[in-house]
């Protein structure tokens, strides 16, 4: 459990944490970096979709979606 | 006209900017609304643009789509790109919703490194004042190089200044390149140059090199312009940019796509940070307390399903108003038409061919128009990216985008405007495959046939076999869009990454020129081509005429006339009926039902039924209008037609409810009407229009053979 490395579809609403790295490829990858989505920067859970996917956060003063399977490609650490 | 026009002097403006930044409506106020919509070449991505003629210029505006970057990953993005690139427009407005620069402005470098001449719009800029936020101009204009206008866009603020400043850019534009170099920190500048060096140095040369060398360390795509280059030299320039790659990822510890995207990101923080002072204040204060209800666990679906019904309603239950006026007006002046002239084949053609045709293109006007009014609101007011937020999840079961929800429940009222609201959708993949799937909501029209056979045959459960019919469509809709993943579009799901806007008061002004613009689009695009299918269509049905009847029904009536009777008057109109019967079975449509009629054996349905249904290929409320003809009853009935109910009853007929059952189960799926494919055509092409039609009539026949003849099995013949 310790070993792997969280990621963001592992934070809870209100959490804070900084993106390590972004495994990502193609398009989604160029539309994570298109928001804001860099190593160092920080997001925060801003609140769950009713059914707990997608999530909603805000990074670089935007407030953007992203899928739970999205989120799970981004690396983070509190 | 006068000389003068011969000295205006021609010029090409376009719009760029994200999605969200207001551009449409700086679009509209800087052309007036006078957009003319149109595909990019070989692309059904939107171009809309208009022509600007005032004293000294002619200026012609191309609103590009919006788009978060240029790196030609989607398609809207390619053909942004491409129009930069090949169209040379001699200005591009680059609009930058002011609320959010860090975002806007990584569109605004890419466009720097093109080489094109920029002029920057901080839009909606109250916004931003009201938020604190204070921009010192003059060090942003010169760290972008280009003048800066401040607008709001959606109220027509500042486009005085902005038509001062374009005017004046257009008249001092002279020299040609314009690029400036932006800096991504030493380590990848120093491999950028390098790269450039050998792009030079090669036959390729006509666009500024630094961008060619910062889009090839950014990996998105390969250009379409190294294709002209000569094998030798593009191996010369790959193995630089693989050695470059690998120096980057060395030093700086990351993909080097990753790493100039740092850079890029550090430059445009720099620039803002030296020109900007951020607002105290947080525009998404009072959106993220309205979204707490929004999208609420409880009460997110419930408000949701409200605006949805609302939707619904308006545009098709009020709509129905104007729609019938417009068809009551078609109707009062074809009959004026055919009295004033003499009766024959040109005024048939001109009465029920020509304006019965115009009045059938005219009737989907008012669904349209609400339903693009509707649509304005929710994407203006910023609902649309809520409702997203909330459906993805659902929607996702059928592979589609949590915004394919509208599209596909506005199929239930007709699938003419649901196929044009695809449009909102922002990959291909996704309308393509929308698109497939928004035949199977029984649209409007396929009610009155339920209603008709329901009330005939299941008249104490009427309304429990069109709901399980409404059922049927969904479960199907499910099971092809589930099967269409798994062979056709088996390609990665396309991300779901999508900004939320604040939430915004929606301007009139912004509703109003939407819906004009999809009514216009509507009238151009497919009306014309609805209008000759329609006057087709009308002729295959009223053609070949019969030159000799069964028996002489004119004379017969004729002596009925004179006869003092009482019954006279039913006899004659049994007459008619018998021979408006004979007429259509003699026509090309009733030859095509009989031929068609073996192939539906199968199913159960006698000819009558294969003729309705040829003649439903028109809209599908007239398979029960033509089942008026044929079962004899007379032109005029509708649904609810008590005569004609009876007429099918009749057990001479040999219609069971099992085949009535089956017969609705193929009007649902069958084929669209011919409005529908000209709208499928114009969306995702004619290739894919007729695979959907084909597979429909495949499946049709197929899911209606299994439920026919299962049903006799079990002895329900």
């Amino acid at each position: 459990m310790a070993e792997r490395t969280m990621t963001l579809a592992d934070l809870r609403r209100g959490e804070t944490a900084k993106i390590i790295d972004i495994h990502a490829e193609g398009i989604t990858r160029q539309r994570l970096l298109n928001f804001g989505f860099r190593r160092g920067e920080v997001v925060k859970i801003v609140r769950l979709a009713p059914l707990a996917d997608p999530i909603e956060l805000t990074i670089a003063g935007g407030y953007i979606s992203l899928r739970r399977s999205e989120a799970s490609l981004i690396s983070v650490e509190k | 006209m006068k000389v003068i026009a011969a000295k205006k002097r021609r010029f090409t403006v376009a719009l760029a900017g994200n999605p969200n930044c207001g551009k449409t409506s700086v679009f509209n106020a800087l052309t007036g609304a006078k957009a003319r919509v149109g595909n990019y070449p070989g692309v059904t991505v939107e171009k809309r643009s208009a022509r600007v003629a005032t004293d000294d210029f002619d200026i012609e505006y191309v609103d590009l789509p919006g788009v978060y970057s240029l790196s030609a990953i989607t398609l809207d993005e390619s053909a942004a790109r491409n129009f930069i690139l090949h169209d040379e427009p001699d200005l591009v407005v680059n609009i930058i919703d002011a609320g959010n620069l860090e975002r806007n402005l990584l569109l605004t470098t890419q466009l720097m490194e093109m080489g094109v001449r920029v002029l920057l719009v901080l839009n909606m800029w109250d916004e931003a004042e009201k938020q604190g936020l204070s921009v010192n101009e003059e060090e942003l204009s010169r760290r972008l190089r280009s003048p800066i206008v401040k607008t709001v866009g959606h109220r027509g603020i500042g486009m005085k200044q902005l038509r001062a400043t374009l005017s004046k850019m257009l008249l001092t534009s002279e020299n040609s390149h314009y690029s400036s170099p932006i800096s991504y920190g030493a380590v990848i500048d120093r491999e950028i140059e390098t790269i450039a060096k050998s792009v030079v140095a090669t036959s390729c040369n006509t666009l500024p090199p630094r961008w060619y060398a910062v889009n090839l360390l950014e990996n998105s795509v390969v250009l379409e312009e190294f294709a002209n280059l000569a094998l030798v030299e593009k191996a010369d320039i790959m193995s630089q940019v693989a050695k470059s790659r690998q120096r980057i990822e060395q030093v700086l510890g990351q993909k080097s796509e990753m790493a100039v995207g740092d850079g890029r990101h550090e430059y445009i923080r720099r620039t803002i940070n030296a020109a900007i002072k951020p607002g105290s204040g947080d525009r998404m204060a009072f959106s993220n307390r309205l979204d707490n209800i929004l999208t609420h666990r409880f009460f997110g679906y419930p408000i949701f399903l409200f605006f949805m019904w609302l939707i619904f309603q308006t545009t098709f239950v009020l709509g129905k108003y104007p729609a019938n006026w417009i068809d009551k007006g078609i109707t009062a002046f074809s009959g004026l038409v055919a009295a004033l002239l003499p009766t024959g084949f040109l005024t048939d053609l001109l009465t029920h061919g020509v304006i019965g045709g115009v009045g059938s293109v005219l009737v989907f006007m008012p669904n349209i128009m609400i339903l693009f009014l509707g649509i304005a609101v929710l994407e203006d007011s910023g609902y649309m990216a809520r409702a997203a937020f909330i459906m993805d999840r659902l929607m996702r079961g059928l592979g589609l985008h949590g915004k394919a929800f509208i599209p596909m429940l506005m199929g239930f009222g007709c699938n003419v405007p649901a196929i044009m609201a695809t449009r909102t959708l922002e990959s291909q993949r996704d309308r393509i495959l929308t698109i497939l799937l928004i035949p199977f909501m029984s649209c409007s029209a396929r009610l009155s046939v339920y209603v008709l056979f329901a009330s005939a045959f299941f008249a104490g459960s009427a309304g429990n076999v069109i709901f399980a019919l409404y059922l049927l469509g969904v479960l199907i809709a499910v099971a092809v869009g589930w099967l269409l993943r798994k062979t056709l579009f088996t390609d990665h799901d396309i991300p779901f990454i999508i900004e939320f806007p604040p939430c915004r008061r929606p301007t009139f002004r912004v509703g109003l020129s939407h819906m004009w613009e999809r009514g216009k689009v509507y009238l151009h695009k497919m009306g014309g081509v609805i209008l000759i299918a329609s006057v087709v269509l009308w002729f295959l049905g009223a053609f070949p005429r019969v030159n000799h009847y069964s028996q002489d029904y004119d004379g017969q009536i004729a002596s009925l006339r004179q006869s003092p009777n009482p019954s006279a008057a039913d006899r004659i109109a049994h007459l008619r009926a018998e021979k408006a019967s004979e007429d259509v079975a003699y026509s090309f449509v009733g030859r095509l039902g009989h031929v068609v009629a073996p192939i539906l054996q199968p199913l159960g349905f006698n000819w009558q039924m294969g003729v309705s249904l040829v003649t439903g290929f028109f809209a599908k409320e007239v398979v029960v209008s033509s089942m008026g003809v044929l079962y004899q009853i007379g032109d005029e009935v509708d649904e609810t037609s008590t005569s004609l109910v009876k007429a099918l009853r009749n057990p001479a007929g040999g219609v069971t409810p099992l085949i009535a059952f089956a017969f609705l189960t193929f009007v649902l799926l069958y084929t669209p009407c011919v409005s529908v494919l000209i709208a499928m055509r114009r969306e995702i092409g004619a290739r894919w229009m007729a695979f959907g039609v084909s597979a429909q009539l495949v499946l049709a026949w197929v899911v209606t053979f299994a439920i026919y003849q299962l049903g006799l099995l079990i002895g329900l013949g």
